[in-house]
């Protein structure tokens, strides 16, 4: 009987143990953002509360991409990774970009002192929408060897968030394809819409190139758009 | 006996023991562990691409240039933060589609596993059609290194 009530105080010990264990509460693991189309930086913070009635201290935080560096800061303004029960936080991610425009997801990993070394066991997730101002609407237009040599079409659009008109200024064959292919491009409406289209001039053997379009956007990001164009074998999946 | 003489006497067990362990299991494995059952679809391990592909893959560095101290010289390289410029040049986008018709898989790498940039690009590399048998290695740069294959260790 004795030993039946130490057996079912360990466990309920044990279960206590279990429940309490410090662990930092998280408003939102994941933060999604979708951002100014001229965007250099993106600072996305996530705040965090130690609900638990246990001392925890952050290991590390780290972002596993250099595109983004991870930053703690602390209300109280307390120069310290020990986080009493109710101490509060906030995680930032500074994240650059380049001349990315899509949607990306990046993350922040934080170890605490009650995880196993290695494993972090928070994971933070910053979801960033740079828009695309400017974007053809395939990226790719294929022909299969031995195909007639019909012509292909695709657009170039300016979305209609881009306040001012984007102009194609310039075009050309990325690299020699002008032996295997030929394009026209005709301007729908200056500065917001192009037609283009491409037409191989011999299908058979595999080919594959590249059309380049440059714009007078001041934005970097949206300075070029490029197309791709193949001749190749149908398609098979390989694995 | 002195508390100094104790030190000294558990001081001497510690390096036996850990000697005998280096004797018994050899140098500490640094590899990066890769489960293939925990793995994505397309995420490989560095040890499949040596030993089951023979290592005969087009490598691609994803990796952003403050994070190339040391590069594998036969890489493409194609940064995230200039996917649309890198991959649109006649050096990556024919090698590239060359393997394709050679049969020749692609391995993507970025820094570690959790840098996300691999898939990106892998994703791009599929939207151009330039290759269609494309995958990204599990724990990045760094199995690369701990590996050492590649880098002549």
């Amino acid at each position: 009987m004795i030993q039946k009530l130490l057996e079912v105080l360990i466990i309920y010990s044990l279960s206590c143990a279990v429940v309490a264990a410090g662990e930092l509460t998280f408003e939102k693991k994941i933060q999604e953002v979708t951002t100014k189309p001229d965007v250099e930086v993106v600072y996305i913070g996530f705040n965090f509360e130690n609900k638990s009635d246990e001392v925890v201290k952050i290991v590390s935080y780290v972002a596993p991409c250099s595109c983004m560096e991870a930053r703690l800061k602390r209300p109280d303004k307390k120069n310290s990774l020990v986080f009493e029960p109710g101490d509060k936080g906030l995680l930032i991610g500074v994240l650059e970009f380049g001349t990315f425009s899509g949607t990306i997801d990046k993350v922040i990993k934080i170890q605490t002192d009650k995880d196993a070394v290695g494993e972090p066991s928070i994971t933070l997730t910053c979801r960033v929408t740079i828009p695309k101002l400017i974007a053809g609407d395939k990226e790719t237009l294929v022909w299969e060897v031995g195909e007639d040599l019909e012509p292909r079409e695709f657009s170039i659009k300016v979305a209609d968030e881009s306040v001012t008109p984007i102009n194609i200024v310039s075009h050309k064959h990325g690299f020699g394809t002008s032996d295997v292919f030929d394009y026209k491009m005709e301007t729908v409406k200056e500065g917001r819409e192009y037609k283009v289209k491409v037409t191989p001039k011999k299908t058979d053997d595999p080919a594959m190139g590249v059309l380049k379009f440059y714009t007078d956007s001041k934005i970097p990001r949206y300075k070029m758009v490029q197309v791709f164009l193949l001749v190749d074998h149908p398609k098979k999946t390989t694995k | 006996m002195s508390w100094l003489k104790q030190s000294l006497v558990f001081g001497v067990i510690a390096v036996l023991c850990a000697l005998g362990t280096y004797l018994v299991h050899g140098e500490y494995d640094r590899h990066i562990p890769c489960v293939e059952s925990e793995l994505d679809e397309y995420e490989v391990c560095m040890r499949k691409v040596m030993d089951e592909w023979g290592g005969e893959v087009v490598w691609v560095d994803a990796r952003a240039t403050v994070e190339k101290r040391v590069k594998l010289s036969s890489a493409l390289e194609i940064a995230e933060a200039s996917a649309d410029e890198d991959l649109g040049t006649e050096k990556v986008l024919m090698t590239l589609f060359k393997a394709k018709g050679l049969g020749t898989k692609v391995v993507v790498f970025c820094q570690t596993d959790g840098c996300g940039s691999s898939q990106y690009i892998r994703e791009k590399i599929l939207n151009s059609r330039a290759h269609d048998a494309v995958f990204y290695l599990h724990g990045g740069w760094k199995a690369i290194e701990s590996d050492g294959t590649l880098l002549g260790k």
